[in-house]
């Protein structure tokens, strides 16, 4: 117990007077908020199209404003002369839509109008999206048309459809930041713990450790306990930040917050000891934190994309990516409040991961000796 | 040179420390005679009960090399043993076997009379370590160091003020205390380390090139501490590349292609050199240089500065043969005549003796 304090009081004089270490702790954290927070949007809104009206009837016109009425387009800026696919060409715009001569007519005539619609399809998403849109805005569009000259036949089953597309909502933010919060607290957390297990062998400080104390056991916990109240901190400021910034708040039972959040950053500073005591040098405890624990917490975590949509064999890899879980927990609490019922079993896994990078950890370090 | 330069410096007023007496915080337990003593004999155990350090057939195999090979040790209390040896000789190897650091690929161990559980904590605590490379925490101040060793190594909370006032003294470090480590100079981080390897009085002390990189006046200083300490009866291991220092030494080992080649007293070393050296000064070195190489075995001649030391079997013979070669060669002899062995004729000697046996 005395030589984890030992540890614990020398880790903390050395991280204070570290810079970077400050800056990972309490700089980078809210930088990375911000950034997840204002800078990912899944949906795609100010798509720049390109509309070339040659009809100019108040048809069209109309068939124009019920494509800007989706606040998905705007209109490309573009020279008039310029042609659609020269727009299109040149990244000016995303889409481009062509009304032919008698659009009108042919529909007053109840013949079927074609439209010309071309999309750039190099941007997968945005592809979908725009496709989406016109299609929902063209059903739409015919639909007020039957319903101002034939009355009796309706197409209003397509309206509730369009609406998920059409939502320009705020309520993104409320699906991202918590999941920002998962992958934030799994970061920087390991990325400290590693940096510090890690700089004690590249500066061989290690040595006279190991020369001084048979047990890794002090080593180990010093340093864990004074990343996890740094850690704790951290969760703290970066919660708050959320709740300020985003309106975020809680929803229903906070105690499942309160317990599975230390657990969570505990897990992430033991996975940065556990990958510090195996790496010679602190480049490479950084590198293999970010490969082995950024991505996989980005990609696999359900943070940006679903868990359900991660193909087989891969999907079983995410079972053992801690934020995951803590992700659906702090999801939870934030949006949608049922509480223990939900994720009672989510503490229990992060204890469960605790154990075993303490053990991975102990193992490494367990002789205090020079590797040969 | 060196004694000029600390001539010079003590007339320009400098005061060399004056050693600060030990403060004892620890009685030197009696150690047990080994458990391991087979034969049973008093005469034997009372022998081994002041051997502090003794290794047997130590050997270390790395993936594809033999860094040290089948060395046999022993060091006794109140000893200031030397370890020397060109780099990558095996002396660092060697040292991080003996104080547990590194595991022997065969050969044993026994460190104050144990030879059983060396990395227990309270053989680790009976023993002081001083590293190769400085490692000390860069960012910690001074005193921060010298806190956290004093607590690694367990020393009472009662006496551990007065450990470090001590080290602090000796090491005269009262005005860098709160300074950052990582922003001294050499010399400094040096003694500090010393002080922090020693601050809780061990008995069996191993210091790993304490002195590289380190100016003249620093050294001795650092020399006046490690004497202090086999004084109080500690057992020092110590390697240097300094063959000047090895002179402090009570016994030496010599160290090439990862063998001990030779152990012994400094005088008992020199003695070990057959035959009689010759120094030789000549108007062209380089010209005598070849001059004696190819008439003799090369590694009979070596060049030393403005000289060059010929190693001869017959002295009135081989002075004549000398004579004659050089008066052959284009070169004028300025002076040449028989010299004492030095520390470093002799480590000279030996390695290339045992290049010789290799090949």
């Amino acid at each position: 117990m005395n030589i984890i304090l030992v540890q614990a009081i020398k880790e903390w004089q050395e991280f204070q007077r570290d810079r970077l270490s400050l800056a990972l702790a309490f700089l980078l954290p809210l930088f990375s908020l911000l950034l997840f927070g204002y800078g990912i949007r899944l949906e795609s809104k100010n798509i720049p199209i390109i509309i070339k009206d040659l009809d100019n009837t108040s048809i069209s016109r109309e068939f124009v404003q019920r494509l800007y009425a989706t606040n998905i387009f705007i209109p490309a800026v573009t020279a008039d002369s310029t042609s659609p696919q020269d727009a299109i060409g040149r990244g000016l715009a995303k889409a481009a839509l062509v009304i032919p001569k008698n659009f009108a007519a042919q529909i007053f005539r109840g013949k079927t109008s074609p439209v010309q619609v071309m999309i750039d399809g190099t941007d997968i998403a945005n592809t979908q999206i725009v496709y989406n849109t016109i299609q929902a805005a063209n059903l739409y569009f015919l639909g007020m048309l039957q319903k101002q000259s034939k009355p009796d036949v309706t197409l209003q089953m397509v309206v509730p459809h369009l609406r998920l597309w059409f939502n320009p909502g705020r309520q993104e933010t409320f699906f991202i930041v918590p999941g920002a919060f998962g992958v934030i607290l799994w970061m920087f957390p390991a990325l400290l713990a590693a940096v510090a297990a890690s700089r004690e062998k590249e500066q061989k400080t290690i040595i006279r450790v190991y020369a001084a104390d048979p047990n890794p056991v002090g080593f180990l916990l010093g340093k864990t306990l004074v990343y996890f109240t740094v850690a704790k901190c951290m969760a703290i400021i970066v919660m708050v930040a959320g709740a300020l910034l985003f309106g975020l708040r809680l929803a229903g039972d906070p105690t499942p917050l309160l317990v599975a959040t230390p657990l969570y950053v505990l897990t992430a500073v033991l996975f940065g000891i556990f990958l510090g005591t195996y790496a010679s040098s602190q480049t490479v405890a950084v590198q293999a934190t970010s490969t082995i624990g950024f991505f996989p917490c980005l990609l696999l975590s359900g943070f940006v994309y679903p868990i359900s949509n991660i193909p087989f064999p891969l999907s079983l890899f995410s079972v053992v990516v801690p934020a995951r879980y803590f992700v659906e927990l702090t999801r939870d609490a934030f949006v949608r409040g049922a509480g223990w019922p939900a994720v009672w079993p989510i503490p229990l896994i992060l204890l469960g991961f605790c154990c075993v990078l303490l053990a991975g950890s102990w193992f490494g370090m367990r002789r205090m000796q020079v590797k040969d | 040179m060196e004694n000029v330069f600390v001539m010079r410096l003590r007339e320009l007023g400098l005061v060399e420390p004056q050693p600060v007496p030990f403060p004892h915080i620890r009685t030197r337990q009696p150690t047990a005679g080994s458990l391991y003593n087979l034969e049973g004999s008093t005469d034997i155990a009372m022998q081994q009960s002041d051997i502090a350090i003794k290794a047997q057939n130590l050997t270390k195999n790395f993936k594809d090399f033999c860094a040290v090979d089948n060395a046999v040790l022993e060091i006794k209390y109140g000893e200031i043993y030397g370890l020397l040896g060109a780099n990558g000789a095996g002396k660092t190897t060697t040292i991080k076997m003996l104080c547990g650091l590194m595991a022997p690929t065969t050969g044993t161990i026994s460190l104050a009379g144990q030879s059983k559980d060396l990395r227990s904590r309270d053989i680790r605590k009976r023993i002081g370590y001083m590293s190769q490379k400085f490692t000390l925490y860069d960012g910690l101040t001074v005193a921060e160091n010298l806190q956290f060793y004093a607590a690694i190594y367990e020393i009472p909370l009662k006496l551990r003020q007065q450990q470090i006032d001590w080290v602090t003294q000796v090491c005269e470090l009262e005005d860098i205390l709160k300074s950052v480590v990582g922003r001294l100079p050499l010399g400094w981080k040096q003694r500090i380390a010393f002080g922090a390897a020693v601050m809780h009085e061990p008995d069996i002390i191993f210091l790993d090139e304490p002195t590289a990189g380190v100016d003249p006046l620093a050294r001795r200083q650092l020399w006046t501490l490690i004497r202090e300490f086999a004084l109080n009866k500690a057992a020092i291991l110590v390697t240097t590349h300094y063959l000047d220092e090895a002179e402090y030494c009570n016994r030496l080992a010599f160290m090439a292609d990862s063998k001990i080649v030779t152990q012994g007293s400094p005088r008992e070393i020199k003695n070990q050199l057959l035959g009689q050296l010759i120094e030789v000064k000549a108007s062209n070195a380089q010209e005598a240089y070849l001059a004696l190489t190819s008439h003799l075995d090369h590694w009979r001649v070596s060049v030393f500065g403005d000289s060059i030391h010929v190693l001869i079997e017959d002295s009135e013979n081989g002075l004549e043969s000398i004579k004659s070669i050089l008066l052959n060669s284009a070169c004028e002899i300025q002076s040449i005549r028989p010299i004492a062995c030095s520390l470093e004729d002799a480590f000279i000697d030996l390695v290339q003796r045992s290049q010789r046996e290799r090949s």
